[in-house]
C-alpha cells in the first residue's frame, strides 16, 4: 500500500500532466524518486492516470488540441527522467506495442497523425514515424526495417481517400496478416471496413484504445 | 464587396479537389499543379460550374502557399501556379465574379508546432503577390483563428481586395468548435478586429451542421455570411467515393440557408455541378420571385 505522502506526490504528477505544466514536472519527478516511489509507479499511478483524464477531456470536447500538445509536452519531460530507470528493469518495461505511422501518398497533413503518435508514445507504445505523402514503397520499407504490431495510415484530404484504399489493400496483398488502422478527418468506420482495414479511431484517444484492443486480442 | 448589393443572393461555385479526382485518371499529389500540367482540366470544372448557375467560382489556388507548395518541391513555381490559376478562371468565368481560394499552411505554427509566424505570414504574403486580379479572396477551411489572423494580415499588405473568411467548425459535446477549440463566438468577436468584409464557415460533416453554424453565427454579427458545407461525409463502394448528400437531399436545406440570411451558398467536398444547379434554382426563386 502506498503512503499518504506518496499519494500526493502522484496526484500532483497527475495534475501536472492534465496542466500541461512540463515546467515543474522534472522536479516532481525528482521528488517522487526521492521519496522512493518506483519509475513504474509513477508511469502508471501518475502520469499515465493524468494521461486518462487528458483523452476523457479531449473526448467530450472540453479541451482541443493546444491544451493535448501542451500534456504531451509534459509527459515528455517526465519519460526523459524515467524511461532510462524503466530501462533498467526490464520486468517493469511498460512498452505494449511497435505502431508504424504515415500519411498517404498525395497529402502533406500530419497534425492527426503526430497527436496519434503521441498519445501512444503516452501510452507506452513505441512509435515509428514515416511522415506524410508516404507511397506504398515508403511503408512496405518501414514495415521490413521495423517489423511493426500495427500499422496506421493518416488521411486528412476528401482527395486522398482513393490513396489510402489502394496503399491497404497493396499491404494487404503483402502482410495478411499485419493489423491495419486508419483515421482522417474524412474516415469513417464503414470507409474502413470497405477498403478492409482491421480498425478505425475517431480521435487519437480512441487510436490508443484500439491498438490496445486490438493488441490484446 | 460592392458587387453584394446587387443581388439578395449569390451562387458560388462547388467542390474542386474532389472534381479534380474524378477527373485525372493518373497519379498526381499537388492538385494546384495541375493549373500548369493540365489547365485544361481546372479550365472545364469551372466552366461546368458556370454552366450551372455559379455566380462566383474560385480560383484552384487552394494549397499554392509558399509552405504547403514546398512539401511538394514546387516552391519556386509559386508564382505561375498562382497566376495560372486567376488566368485559368477568368477565361472560364464569362464575366462573373472571380475569387482566389486561400487555405490554411496544414501545419502547426508555433508555439504548438515548428512553423514560426513570420514563416507562416512570408508563405502567404507570396501566395497574394499573384492574386491581384481577382475580385474578392476567400480564405478558407481555416481551423485555427491565430493562423487566420496572420493570414489576413499577409494578405492585407499586400492586397486592398475584399476578403472573406470561412472557418471549419466540428461539433462536440458542447457545440461548434475549430481544432484549436476556438466557439463561434470567438471567431466572430476576433474577425470583427481585422479587416474583413465578409465571413463564413465552409468544409465540415455537411449541409445540416454547416446550417447550424450559420444560425449561430446570424445572431452575432451583420457581417454577410457565406457557407460552403460538403456533401457529407464521404462512402465508398464498390471502388468508388460518393457523398451521402445529394442534391435532392439538399433542397430543403438550401431554402433554410437562404432563409438564415446566408449571402453566398456554394459547396465544398463532394459538392458537384448537380449541386450547384439546386442551389440557382432556389436562388433564382429569392432574388427573382421574393
Amino acid at each position: 500500500m502506498m503512503d499518504e505522502l506518496k499519494l500526493q506526490i502522484l496526484n500532483k504528477i497527475s495534475e501536472l500532466v492534465i496542466q500541461g505544466n512540463y515546467k515543474l514536472m522534472t522536479d516532481e519527478i525528482n521528488n517522487a524518486l526521492n521519496s522512493e516511489i518506483l519509475p513504474k509507479e509513477i508511469l502508471d499511478y501518475g502520469l499515465l492516470k493524468g494521461m486518462d483524464v487528458v483523452g476523457a477531456k479531449f473526448r467530450d470536447g472540453i479541451i482541443f488540441l493546444p491544451e493535448v500538445l501542451m500534456s504531451a509536452r509534459a509527459f515528455k519531460t517526465a519519460m526523459s527522467v524515467i524511461e532510462p530507470l524503466l530501462m533498467q528493469n526490464p520486468s517493469s518495461n511498460q512498452l505494449t506495442g511497435k505502431i508504424l505511422l504515415g500519411t498517404v501518398k498525395g497529402d502533406i497533413h500530419d497534425i492527426g497523425k503526430n497527436l496519434v503518435g503521441v498519445m501512444l508514445k503516452g501510452n507506452g507504445f513505441v512509435v515509428i514515424d514515416i511522415g506524410v505523402d508516404a507511397s506504398i514503397e515508403k511503408f512496405i520499407d518501414g514495415i521490413e526495417k521495423e517489423n511493426p504490431d500495427i500499422v496506421g495510415l493518416s488521411a486528412m484530404l476528401t482527395t486522398t481517400m482513393q490513396a489510402m484504399q489502394k496503399t491497404v489493400q497493396a499491404l494487404k496483398e503483402k502482410y495478411k496478416n499485419k493489423i491495419i488502422i486508419v483515421g482522417g478527418a474524412p474516415v469513417s468506420q464503414s470507409f474502413a471496413n470497405e477498403i478492409g482495414a482491421d480498425g478505425y479511431a475517431k480521435n487519437a484517444i480512441e487510436a490508443v484504445e484500439l491498438c490496445k484492443r486490438l493488441l490484446a486480442s | 464587396m460592392d458587387f453584394l448589393s446587387k443581388q439578395k443572393v449569390w451562387v458560388f461555385d462547388g467542390a474542386m479537389g474532389t472534381m479534380i479526382q474524378n477527373l485525372v485518371k493518373d497519379e498526381f499529389t499537388c492538385p494546384e499543379e495541375l493549373n500548369l500540367t493540365h489547365p485544361e482540366i481546372i479550365l472545364k470544372i469551372h466552366q461546368e460550374y458556370i454552366k450551372a448557375g455559379s455566380d462566383i467560382i474560385q480560383t484552384n489556388s487552394f494549397g499554392a502557399n509558399y509552405l504547403r507548395l514546398k512539401r511538394f518541391g514546387l516552391e519556386s513555381k509559386i508564382y505561375e501556379i498562382n497566376s495560372k490559376a486567376v488566368e485559368i478562371a477568368r477565361k472560364a468565368s464569362e464575366g462573373k465574379i472571380v475569387a482566389a481560394s486561400i487555405g490554411p499552411l496544414g501545419e502547426l505554427i508555433e508555439p504548438y508546432g515548428d512553423i514560426s509566424k513570420e514563416e507562416a505570414f512570408n508563405s502567404f504574403y507570396e501566395q497574394a503577390k499573384c492574386l491581384d486580379e481577382v475580385d474578392f479572396l476567400n480564405v478558407e477551411t481555416v481551423q485555427s483563428l491565430d493562423e487566420a489572423e496572420i493570414i489576413v494580415k499577409a494578405l492585407r499588405s499586400k492586397l486592398s481586395l475584399p476578403i472573406s473568411v470561412t472557418v471549419t467548425f466540428q461539433k462536440t459535446p458542447r457545440g461548434y468548435f475549430t481544432m484549436m477549440g476556438e466557439s463561434i463566438e470567438d471567431f466572430v468577436n476576433r474577425a470583427s478586429n481585422w479587416d474583413v468584409q465578409m465571413i463564413g464557415t465552409n468544409c465540415g460533416e455537411g449541409f445540416n451542421q454547416s446550417l447550424e453554424i450559420i444560425c449561430e453565427m446570424r445572431n452575432l454579427t451583420n457581417l454577410p455570411l457565406i457557407a460552403k458545407p460538403n456533401a457529407g461525409l464521404p462512402q465508398y463502394k464498390d471502388g468508388k467515393t460518393t457523398y451521402s448528400e445529394t442534391p435532392e437531399f439538399i433542397q430543403p436545406l438550401v431554402e433554410k440557408f437562404f432563409n438564415n440570411c446566408v449571402k453566398i451558398l456554394g459547396g465544398c467536398c463532394g459538392t458537384t455541378p448537380e449541386h450547384i444547379r439546386t442551389i440557382k434554382k432556389i436562388a433564382n426563386k429569392v432574388n427573382y420571385d421574393g
